[in-house]
């Protein structure tokens, strides 16, 4: 009969490979959509007259998605980290792509309609935005939005829906915490105007952070 | 909680990967529950329990 003693040597799960490879990944991905994001602007400036700045676009730009998607290809097969090849681990995988999917089709419209105005913060801009891309980007995200927090929410396992769930906890306290005194510090002109986006983000990112700790702790 | 997961899992010559895969839940899981950071529900305390056809009292421990 095999003792504890005897199974030590096996590698055990590993928080700090695991996250790693996590942010390894979210890293080479970014750099893929930053590149992605410098080539699709520039030629579409170019495309409509264009300048200096957006051949340096596409010069820095198309070396960046050549070197990281070549990357991206190489180890692409490996996003298991050593979880089981199961139905339910794959439609998890799936899931995060689909999600990432989703961002890049909801962020292009908003893109390209702030590079089109040139507007100076890309993306979290909050200068108005022409009808269309709005529409897209509006449609893309309330669409699949609803889909993808179910599908998440019913291929979790126990652990990490209790990971979620304390993530969420944690984001929407500090929302509730911070929601108010900015508004009430607007009212008294302390503070700028509230921005939903910045709300947003910064609960997004907290509550992420705490689902990502209650996971490995 | 305390448990004997992991030295029931070694008698099996199981990883931590394998046993995830037959109880359809993350290796992140397993791992927390063998460490005591995570209590199962009842509904996976008893699908611990069926796969290693034993009581789930022999399993896990509340008074350890």
């Amino acid at each position: 009969m095999t003792t504890p003693d005897q199974f030590e040597e096996e590698a055990e799960f590993s928080h700090t490979r695991y996250w790693l490879h996590l942010i390894g990944w979210s890293v080479l991905l970014t750099v893929v959509l930053i590149g992605g994001i410098l080539v699709g602007v520039g030629l579409k400036n170019l495309l409509n007259g264009g300048d200096t700045s957006d051949i340096l676009f596409v010069v820095i730009g198309t070396p960046i998605v050549a070197v990281s998607g070549y990357f991206c290809w190489r180890w692409f097969p490996d996003f298991t980290m050593g979880e089981p090849h199961t139905a339910r681990g794959n439609r998890i995988r799936w899931l995060l792509v689909a999600v990432v999917g989703v961002g890049i089709a909801t962020a292009f419209p908003i893109i390209l309609s702030d590079s089109e105005q040139r507007a100076t913060e890309i993306l979290f801009s909050n200068g108005p935005m022409p009808f269309w891309p709005a529409i897209t980007a509006i449609s893309i995200w309330a669409i699949a939005m609803p889909f993808l927090i179910l599908f998440g929410r019913r291929n979790s396992d126990e652990h990490g829906r209790a990971a979620g769930d304390f993530g969420m906890m944690v984001g929407f306290q500090v929302f509730g915490y911070a929601a108010p005194i900015w508004w009430m510090g607007w009212r008294a002109e302390v503070f700028p105007q509230p921005d939903v986006m910045i709300l947003f983000i910064v609960t997004g990112v907290i509550s992420s952070i705490a689902t990502l700790w209650k996971r490995s702790s | 909680m305390k448990n004997r997961l992991k030295v029931l899992r070694a008698e099996r010559d199981w990883s931590q990967a394998e046993l995830a895969g037959r109880l359809d839940v993350s290796r992140q899981a397993v791992n927390a529950i063998e460490t005591g950071k995570h209590d199962p529900s009842l509904p996976l305390a008893f699908r611990i329990a069926r796969l290693f056809e034993m009581g789930i009292e022999e399993i896990f421990d509340d008074e350890a």
